[in-house]
């Protein structure tokens, strides 16, 4: 095993990593806010709306990300009029298309909060948007980390095909060097551990809050 | 308008056979996931910790690392420990590793969820630890694991896309080929997401179809619908599964 | 709920295909010659209000361009853009393409200039620009050793692998000898699918291929040319004459001072065997 060469790789290999983790970052908020937006699309009363939310999660669920990914960098200086920054516009996809995900976490989330809540909260005379900003949500909140959290690191993840558009993350660092080296091995194994460290805790925190949720 | 899309519609074969591949793999891909699956699910359950250690490490290492890089890995590392494969049967590997990985964990939830007065009634009434396991618990396990199954299934099917990094010819790569052909990315990606959610709502439908005719009492059509993760209200007991 | 589900997916995205192929100036894919003939814009006048000039080059096609050690571009297109940038007086940004991406990306305004081994030919003419040629190279076979293969007429029922968006391998169809192709992301996968045997040769410039069997070891490089010399150029916007013009004079200055044969020499080990213009 070549330790020399991942010694050697390491600066830029955690500077990789540090894109990564802000990519993961950028698409987390991202991806929440949209997720909540359709989320509360969904759940509205108006059909239209509804029923655009129901396409928008049917077409990013059913498709693979490479493709949201390639129609966001091609497409944005059609659309926009100036071209998007690879770092910018992996960030849009990865928001668009988890936020699809995101969506139907937070929807199940508020249609398992007790209807016998929503009621209450009708009946005690608050508006509907109090209802659902200060009743429904923050009872959302305790049950949708887990599944949550575990769409995040589904997320962390797919930074790494971010890569097919060519930015530069973890994934192109270590595919970089791989091309320059030949030594694939020593060099994947670097990469999966970088990965590993960074899941794993967090699937961890998923389960062990997954069965606190449940047994309450 | 109409050129374009003509033009880009005169490569409706080459998309075909992209798909009819993709396909292909998917299916293959899904056998040795639930091969794989099976197998570990067992093993996270059996009682001999050794075993349980493997499983449980396989587990964790593939759920933890993206698939982009395991799929590297099969195809430019293990040559380096004599293992050729060549595009196709490494993308089947690949994906089959490593959604088997999600579905060992979606299998160990099912045998779980059968509840414990099946299996005590089962043994009360003189059935041996493998009888109950094979006729008592897999059945119902069964049920209950089959939508979250689909699931995985589509995630196949989606991983596939990723396979046009090792030069396998589905249907993202010949895209992207024919939009460096033809420059008309706005229509050649198009077709390519037309394509994927007409597979995958085909492949969604034929399980359902599927369910309803195996199971019995049959699990109606419409359970494959909203993907949803199944909440539980606290403090409210589990509804009964689907009758 | 089912059929419902469907028919919401395939109406969204018929409507979704109509707004966005529809809806859009120049009808659905911009018109690769800058808009309005009136006001032109050349990219000339953009580097120096920047001051910046993005370079596209393929970096994982050593010598031409790679990473080095610390990640940074390097290699004779490198070397040859970092003239472009003194003679602009810009600072350069090295923007890593690869062959399938490089006209998308010269065409949407990601990058000024396509260095990338691009060879000019009449159907890439359509859609791009391309200045004088730069370096020249022959098409060559990379194979190993131990295959045995010789020449093009071995490879009938073989596999060749290709990079996505190259036209490597027509030449092959057009002399009739029947091939599976494998296309790569980038040609670097493309050497190492050879090496292990996932493919049975790659055709590609001769430059970097000499160069690759160099590096490694159970590699070599079939003699005799495959097609006739290409003339490899920059690649530029479609209809940009005055950035056009710049390029053709700095090409120029960097031939008459001799300075591209040096770098040359400095990446192959040798003089450029061809010359930049056919002697007729």
């Amino acid at each position: 095993m070549n330790t020399d060469l991942i010694i050697e790789s390491l600066p830029q290999l955690l500077h990789g990593l540090a894109v990564t983790v802000g990519l993961s970052v950028a698409a987390i908020a991202g991806s929440t806010v949209i997720g909540l937006l359709v989320a509360t699309a969904r759940t509205s009363k108006l059909p239209v709306i509804s029923q655009l939310g129901r396409a928008y999660v049917e077409i990013f669920r059913g498709s693979p990300l490479p493709i949201t990914l390639l129609f966001i960098y091609f497409g944005a200086v059609y659309y926009l009029g100036y071209s998007l920054n690879l770092f910018v516009a992996a960030t849009v996809g990865l928001s668009l298309y988890h936020g699809a995900y995101v969506a139907e976490i937070f929807r199940s989330g508020i249609e398992a909060v007790h209807v016998g809540q929503r009621e209450a909260a009708q009946v005690l005379g608050l508006s509907n948007s109090q209802v659902f900003f200060s009743v429904v949500l923050p009872q959302t909140r305790r049950i949708v980390m887990p599944p949550l959290v575990g769409q995040y690191i589904s997320l962390v993840k797919d930074t790494s095909i971010a890569f097919l558009i060519g930015t530069v993350e973890l994934m192109k660092v270590g595919q970089s060097i791989v091309d320059r080296t030949g030594q694939s091995v020593p060099i994947y194994l670097s990469v999966a551990v970088l990965y590993f460290i960074i899941c794993y805790p967090l699937s961890v925190w998923v389960r062990r809050s997954d069965r606190k949720v449940v047994s309450q | 308008m109409t050129y374009q899309w003509q033009t880009v519609l005169g490569y409706l074969p080459q998309y075909l056979h992209a798909a009819l591949l993709a396909l292909r793999i998917t299916v293959l891909a899904f056998i040795l996931a639930t091969v794989c699956a099976t197998v570990a699910a067992l093993a996270r359950n059996s009682s001999v910790g050794m075993l349980r250690l493997v499983a449980g490490v396989y587990v964790e290492v593939i759920r933890n690392t993206p698939v982009l890089l395991q799929i590297f890995i099969v195809f430019f590392a293990l040559p380096s420990f004599g293992l050729h494969f060549h595009a196709v049967t490494a993308g089947v590997l690949a994906l089959g590793i490593n959604v088997g990985a999600y579905m060992c964990e979606v299998f160990r939830a099912g045998i779980a969820s059968v509840t414990r007065g099946q299996t005590e009634a089962a043994q009360i009434l003189g059935l041996s630890r493998r009888q109950t396991f094979v006729f008592v618990v897999v059945p119902q396990a069964l049920r209950n694991v089959y939508p979250a199954t689909v699931n995985n299934l589509l995630q196949v099917l989606l991983g596939t896309s990723l396979l046009t990094a090792i030069a396998v010819p589905e249907i993202t790569g010949v895209a992207i080929v024919i939009n460096a052909r033809t420059l008309l990315f706005v229509q050649v990606f198009l077709m390519a997401l037309l394509l994927y959610l007409v597979l995958s709502n085909l492949l969604s439908l034929a399980a359902a179809v599927l369910g309803r005719v195996i199971f019995r009492p049959p699990l109606p059509i419409g359970f494959v619908g909203p993907r949803l993760p199944r909440f539980k209200r606290p403090g409210r007991p589990e509804r009964a599964v689907v009758s | 709920m089912r059929l419902g589900r469907v028919q919401v997916t395939l109406v969204a995205t018929a409507v979704a295909a109509a707004a966005l192929t529809g809806c859009t100036p120049g009808g659905g894919n911009g018109d690769s010659s800058s808009g309005g003939g009136g006001s032109v814009s050349s990219a000339l006048k953009a580097i120096q209000q920047r001051g910046e000039v993005r370079v596209g080059d393929c970096l994982s096609f050593a010598p031409f361009g790679f990473k080095d050690k610390s990640g940074k571009p390097d290699g004779y297109d490198v070397d040859i853009a970092k003239e472009l940038a003194k003679s602009l007086g810009v600072k350069l940004n090295v923007v890593d393409t690869t062959s399938a991406n490089r006209i998308p990306n010269l065409q949407t305004d990601k990058v000024d200039v396509v260095f990338c081994n691009f060879t000019r030919n009449g159907e890439r003419e359509k859609e791009v620009g391309f200045t004088d040629p730069y370096v020249v190279a022959t098409e060559s076979l990379l194979v190993r050793k131990s295959s045995g293969i010789k020449s093009a007429q071995d490879l009938k029922g073989k596999t060749v692998a290709t990079v996505k968006g190259s036209t490597n391998a027509d030449v092959l169809a057009e002399k009739g000898i029947h091939v599976d192709t494998q296309q790569y992301d980038t040609s670097q996968a493309a050497i190492l699918a050879v090496k292990q045997g996932q493919a049975d040769t790659m055709i590609e410039d001769s430059n970097f291929l000499t160069y690759q069997a160099k590096e490694n070891p159970s590699l070599t490089v079939t003699k005799g040319a495959l097609v006739p010399l290409e003339y490899n150029a920059f690649g530029v916007k479609q209809g940009d004459q005055v950035w056009t013009n710049y390029l053709n004079h700095f090409l120029f200055e960097l031939n008459a001072s001799g300075q591209n044969k040096v770098l040359y020499h400095k990446w192959f080990g040798v003089n450029p065997r061809y010359p930049l213009q056919p002697r007729y």
